[in-house]
C-alpha cells in the first residue's frame, strides 16, 4: 500500500492519510482482511504525530472502511469494496445531476428520502 | 510466450535419469532372490552395520530414484523463455550425475552381495562409493556439455518511471509476501521426509548418529525465518525483512541504479523458493512465481523479490533513488 503526505497542502494531514487509504481500496491494493500498519510504526514512517494517524484511522472507521480492534489494530472491512463498488454508480448519479442542473444538496437530500421508503 | 525446453535438457533432466533409475530398478528387482535376508545397507570402518529387508532395499532405491528426477527434473524444464539458461543446465545436469551415483552405489551394494548366505560377510564397499561419486561427476559434466549453449536470459531490467512527488510530499510503500499454501506443503513434505530420513539412520545406527536430527531442526528454523516477508519503501530506500524480525536486507536509496518490475520463475530463475542466489550476481528473496520487484545497484549486484503491485513500489523507490542525496 501507498500511503502519501503533504504538509504545505491544504489538506489536514489525517484527511490526507485516510485517502490514501481510501484510494489503495478503490484501486485494489487493499482488499477487506488487509491490515494497516501500527499508529506508531506509520507515524515514524511519515514523521507524523502519532495522533495524527489515529485520527485518520478513527475517520476511515466511522466511514465504515476499517474496523478497529485490539490487538490487531485496523483491518479493511467488507463494506470497503462495497464502497468501491458503489463509486461508479455515484460518479453516474453525479454526472446526471449537473447535466440537469441539480446541486449536491438535492441530490443528498433525494438519497435520504430513497434510504427512508 | 512459452518455449517447450529444448529436447537436449528433457533428455538429461529427465530423460537419461530415468532410464537409469529403471535400469536399477530392474536388476535390483531380478537378483531379489539371490540376496541374503536382511541384506547389509549401511557400513562402518568395521564392515556391515545397518541391515534391512532386499525388498525395503529396493523400495528406497525406487522412491529416492525417481523423487530425485522429479525434483531436478521439474524446476530444470520449467522455464519458459528460450534456451536453457545456467540454472537450468545446472539443473538438469544434477539430475542425471544423482542418478548415476545412486544406481552404482545401490546396484554396487547389492551386487557384491549375491549368494551370500549371511549379510554380515558382505566386503568393504569404500571403493564402490568413491568410484560412485566419481562417475557421478563425470556424469553431470557430460550432462553439461550435451545440452545446448548457455543462454543467459535475464534480460535487461526496464527502469520504473519515477513517482511525481511534490517537493515536500513523504510517501512510504508496504507490501507483504507470503509463500502460498502449494508451496508450503512442499516445504513442509520435504522437512517430514527429512525428519523420516534422519530417524531412520539414527534407529539403524543405534543411535550413533542422533546428531543427524538438528537437521530437520535446522530445516524448521530456516523454513519459519524465510517464508513470509515485509517489503517497504521509504526515503531511505529498500527494506526486506522477515516477519520474525531477521533476516533483514536493506538496500539503501543512494546505491540503487534502477528498479523496476520483473516476471520471476522460481525453477528456471533461481532454481527454487526462499533465499537464492542466481547467477550475474543475482539474489532473490522468491516466494512465488510471478511478478516480483527488481532493484540494480550501482556494483552491479541485483535484488529481486516476489511481491504484489511491484509496480508502485519500484515507482517510489525509483523516485527516492533519483532525489538528491542530503549531505
Amino acid at each position: 500500500m501507498l500511503i502519501r503526505v503533504d504538509p504545505s497542502s491544504e489538506a489536514p494531514i489525517f484527511e490526507q492519510l485516510a485517502a490514501s487509504v481510501r484510494a489503495e481500496v478503490a484501486r485494489g491494493a487493499l482488499v477487506p482482511g488487509d491490515r494497516l500498519p501500527a499508529a506508531r510504526d506509520l507515524a515514524d514512517s511519515l514523521d507524523v504525530n502519532i495522533h495524527t494517524v489515529l485520527h485518520a484511522y478513527q475517520a476511515l472507521r466511522d466511514e465504515g472502511l476499517v474496523d478497529l480492534r485490539r490487538g490487531r489494530g485496523a483491518v479493511i472491512t467488507d463494506q470497503a469494496v462495497a464502497g468501491v463498488e458503489l463509486h461508479g454508480s455515484v460518479r453516474e448519479l453525479v454526472a446526471e445531476a449537473r447535466r440537469l442542473g441539480v446541486g449536491a444538496p438535492a441530490v443528498i437530500a433525494l438519497i435520504n428520502e430513497e434510504f427512508r421508503s | 510466450m512459452t518455449h517447450r525446453p529444448p529436447s537436449r535438457v528433457l533428455l538429461v533432466a529427465v530423460g537419461l535419469p530415468l532410464a537409469i533409475t529403471a535400469v536399477g530398478i530392474a536388476l535390483l528387482f531380478a537378483w531379489l532372490s539371490e540376496l541374503p535376508d536382511p541384506i547389509a545397507v549401511h557400513w562402518g570402518f568395521d564392515g556391515p552395520n545397518g541391515f534391512a529387508p532386499p525388498s525395503t532395499y529396493l523400495m528406497f532405491y525406487s522412491l529416492l530414484g525417481i523423487g530425485f528426477v522429479v525434483l531436478f527434473g521439474a524446476f530444470a524444464i520449467s522455464g519458459r523463455r528460450v534456451g536453457p539458461n545456467w540454472v537450468q543446465k545446472a539443473l538438469a545436469s544434477t539430475s542425471l550425475g544423482v542418478a548415476v551415483v545412486m544406481l552404482l552405489i545401490f546396484v554396487g551394494t547389492s551386487a557384491v552381495q549375491r549368494g551370500l548366505d549371511d549379510a554380515v560377510d558382505a566386503p568393504d564397499i569404500g571403493w564402490l562409493v568413491i568410484g560412485g561419486i566419481a562417475a557421478g561427476l563425470l556424469a553431470g559434466l557430460a550432462g553439461w556439455f550435451i545440452q545446448p549453449k548457455t543462454v543467459n536470459s535475464a534480460s535487461e531490467l526496464a527502469a520504473a518511471l519515477p513517482l511525481r512527488l511534490a517537493p515536500e510530499e513523504r510517501a512510504v510503500w508496504l507490501a507483504k509476501t507470503r509463500t502460498p499454501a502449494g508451496a508450503l506443503a512442499v516445504i513442509i513434505f520435504a522437512i517430514v521426509l527429512v525428519i523420516g530420513a534422519t530417524v531412520f539412520v539414527t534407529v539403524q545406527s543405534d543411535g550413533a548418529a542422533w546428531f543427524l536430527l538438528f537437521a530437520p531442526l535446522v530445516l524448521v528454523a530456516l523454513a519459519l525465518l524465510t517464508t513470509s516477508w515485509r517489503v517497504r519503501v521509504d526515503e531511505n530506500g529498500l527494506i526486506v525483512r522477515s516477519v520474525l524480525g531477521w533476516p533483514v536486507y536493506r538496500l539503501p536509496a543512494g546505491e540503487i541504479e534502477k528498479a523496476g518490475v520483473t516476471e520471476v520463475y522460481p525453477g528456471a530463475d533461481f532454481g527454487g523458493w526462499g533465499l537464492r542466489w542466481a547467477p550475474n550476481r543475482r539474489f532473490g528473496i522468491i516466494t512465488r512465481g510471478g511478478s516480483a520487484l527488481e532493484v540494480v545497484r550501482k556494483d552491479g549486484r541485483t535484488l529481486v523479490v516476489t511481491v504484489d503491485d511491484a509496480a508502485t513500489g519500484a515507482a517510489l523507490l525509483a523516485a527516492y533513488a533519483a532525489a538528491p542525496r542530503p549531505q
